[in-house]
């Protein structure tokens, strides 16, 4: 049962997975993500469906307390947390991550030092460690409800060819002249006038973002 | 006996993976429900043997019998716990349970299914498929004299008659084009389109354009899917072997069946495409391609096609020569969905149709009321796959009633998607040929009943009969 406020659901999914590290292994914790900000990820765009995906470490003794009286926790993990927004179901999403051995090697990579963690593949064992520390959202506040990453990218570069066919007919053009750049316009933009906007049926959002393969 | 290099008794899995093809072309369902376990298991006895894969290869019998349950069906037989607790929550729930998934709404809202499909029935579904109409009658006058002499409990509840489609130069089916109709015979359906294109090569199975129907790998190779994809009991595509229900016994060579009955307006199809070609000066026919992805003849838009099966969307990132929002591209994106991933991402949504038409073909100029009358005419869609919820499922809802994979926003399959209202397709143009929006889409495709079926090999459909 899901606390989500119904109204902010749109297109995309929240995904929050916590996984524990053993304190010794803190430094090659760091160590994978210094390395993973100063490398080049052009995989990773060409994913459309992931929005971002983010790992940080939250030191073990840095855990948030309420207050100063709140006695510190003595938790003998450091606590590694993976927050992503994707669009897609949640098996896909998974499936993207094992199946294309560039993103699982850097994922083998990121999740190394995790307990448990049994590596991308086999993907039932992957997805089942994933789903096993996937914690669910409370609150999810989504600005675009009626748009998914590639809606964005498609509107964007619409955006950018509209611009020009303005430029192109602001000064005085005949009939003639004006159906020839409106038919180059409209033929250049066709692939992206995909209609947008929130879809009608919510139930369509949750299956999506339930896991499909996991029992067994 | 197996087939070569494989490891799958085919003997033991039933003729329909096979596919029934032209050889048996008369074809027709049974839809049975059974009152009792012991009423269930005479009629089971009276449909043994069932057709093999392997018979059906050989071509040896004149008739093919084939059989598949519903979760209640099941049920109904007092079948072991171990059994009905182990399969999957889809099958159990039934398809009218999983309408929002599936877009059936509207016109095709469970509400408005044949009454047959209501209070879940139907227990067992019984294919025939023979060599003339005379042998079908002659079974079928058989099996109602044994179900009426039975003392209680076993009921034909309904029946489809079904039959193939073969396109002939003489019988016209293009709108406007007469250069658009298939030169060669070719299996149809009812939109005049060449049919059953689109299914997967199956290690040990269906050996048949592994190039092009395949898996697609980075490296550019296409390979044969692994069996598992389709068949319970074996390696699939993550190298694992997928869920089944247990024993093994049971599941071993069986697989899911979804079977819908989607009546197709040809009428209508033929009318929005008449007006919308006649109001933007286009070609009737080559829209129609276009929603389609393909001629009627079957020949790829895609214009460095090796042959009418192998050939990539690498060339076509954009949809300008098979749209991104196209019926095809839809159902089998191959390598849509980015340069170097092959098929990767699509691989697990693969699915084996074995699809066969109702109806009379209505010709160029004909209506439908004059051919069929109210029986219409349509498409008995049967797929067969390893996991309902991860193969069927997912294409219906990913990739035919939503865009967001083939860039397209919200936009749904133009052919069989959910049409409520507004709903569109781009087709967008190259240099000799404007883009064009098929605007306001109307329902072509309304599904009319269907449900959820376990196929079981013939020793689990054995096992099932002696109970």
């Amino acid at each position: 049962m899901t606390m989500t406020p119904k109204h902010l659901i749109g297109k995309s999914n929240p995904m929050t997975v916590i996984t524990p590290v053993a304190r010794w292994k803190r430094l090659g914790t760091w160590l994978v993500l210094f390395i993973f900000r100063h490398l080049p990820l052009g995989i990773v765009k060409q994913l459309a469906f992931i929005h971002f995906a983010r790992w940080i470490t939250i030191k073990r003794e840095d855990l948030p307390r309420l207050t100063e009286d709140q006695p510190k926790e003595n938790w003998p993990y450091d606590l590694y947390l993976f927050t992503t927004n994707f669009n897609g179901s949640w098996d896909q999403y998974i499936d993207a991550f094992g199946r294309i051995e560039s993103v699982s090697k850097g994922l083998n990579m990121l999740w190394y030092t995790s307990s448990g963690f049994p590596g991308p593949w086999p993907m039932r064992l992957f997805k089942r460690y994933i789903h096993y520390f996937e914690y669910p959202q409370y609150l999810y506040y989504n600005a675009y409800p009626g748009a998914a990453v590639r809606d964005i990218d498609m509107a964007l570069q619409l955006e950018r060819k509209l611009d020009d066919f303005v430029a192109r007919t602001e000064k005085p053009v005949d009939d003639r002249e004006f159906e020839v750049l409106f038919n180059a316009f409209f033929d250049d933009v066709a692939p992206n006038l995909g209609q947008t906007g929130r879809e009608d049926v919510p139930t369509n959002l949750e299956h999506r973002a339930q896991p499909l393969e996991l029992s067994q | 006996m197996t087939s070569k290099n494989s490891s799958v008794n085919t003997k033991d899995v039933q003729g329909i993976f096979k596919g029934f093809g032209l050889k048996w072309p008369y074809g027709r369902f049974f839809y049975c429900n059974y009152s009792t376990a012991d009423a269930g298991r005479e009629l089971l006895n009276r449909l043994a043997p069932l057709t093999s894969f392997h018979d059906v290869s050989e071509a040896k019998s004149k008739i093919c019998i084939n059989a598949a349950f519903t979760f209640h069906g099941l049920k109904a037989l007092d079948v072991d716990t171990e059994i009905l607790s182990s399969l999957p929550p889809e099958f159990v729930a039934g398809m009218q349970s999983r309408a929002d998934i599936n877009g059936d709404a509207g016109e095709s809202a469970p509400s408005c299914w044949e009454d047959i499909w209501k209070k879940h029935r139907v227990h067992i579904w019984v294919g025939v498929y023979a060599e003339t109409e005379g042998l079908l009658q002659e079974w079928q006058r058989q099996f109602e004299g044994w179900v009426s002499s039975q003392e209680e409990g076993v009921t034909i509840i309904g029946s489809q008659d079904v039959s193939r489609l073969v396109s002939r130069k003489d019988q016209p089916v293009y709108i406007e084009d007469p250069a658009s109709q298939p030169q060669t015979p070719v299996l149809l359906e009812h939109f005049g389109f060449r049919d059953g294109m689109g299914n997967p090569a199956i290690k040990g199975l269906v050996d048949k354009h592994v190039a092009g129907s395949g898996s697609l790998g980075v490296d550019g190779k296409w390979s044969a899917l692994p069996t598992g994809e389709f068949l319970l009991g074996y390696v699939d595509s993550n190298g694992e072997i997928p869920i089944a229900p247990k024993p093994q016994s049971f599941s071993q060579n069986g697989t899911f069946m979804v079977l819908r009955k989607l009546a197709q307006d040809v009428d209508l199809f033929r009318d929005y495409l008449s007006e919308l070609a006649g109001r933007l000066d286009g070609n009737a026919d080559d829209i129609a391609s276009r929603m389609v992805g393909r001629r009627r003849d079957g020949t790829p838009l895609i214009k460095d096609a090796k042959s009418d099966f192998d050939f990539t969307f690498q060339s076509d990132s954009e949809g300008r020569q098979c749209p991104m929002g196209s019926h095809m591209r839809r159902a089998n994106p191959r390598d849509s969905f980015g340069e170097g991933f092959g098929s990767l991402l699509v691989d697990r949504h693969r699915i084996l149709r074995r699809a066969i038409t109702y109806g009379k073909l209505v010709e160029h100029g004909q209506r439908q009321a004059e051919v069929n009358g109210d029986d219409g005419q349509g498409l008995m869609f049967i797929v067969l796959n390893a996991s309902i919820s991860r193969q069927f499922e997912f294409v219906q809802q990913q990739w035919i009633n939503y865009g967001n994979e083939f860039n397209q926003g919200n936009d749904r399959d133009p052919i069989v998607g959910l049409q409520e209202g507004g709903g569109q397709m781009v087709i967008p143009g190259d240099k000799q040929r404007k883009s064009v929006i098929c605007d306001n889409l109307r329902q072509f495709v309304t599904c009319r009943g269907g449900d959820y079926f376990f196929l079981p090999g013939i020793d689990a459909f054995c096992g099932l009969a002696k109970g």
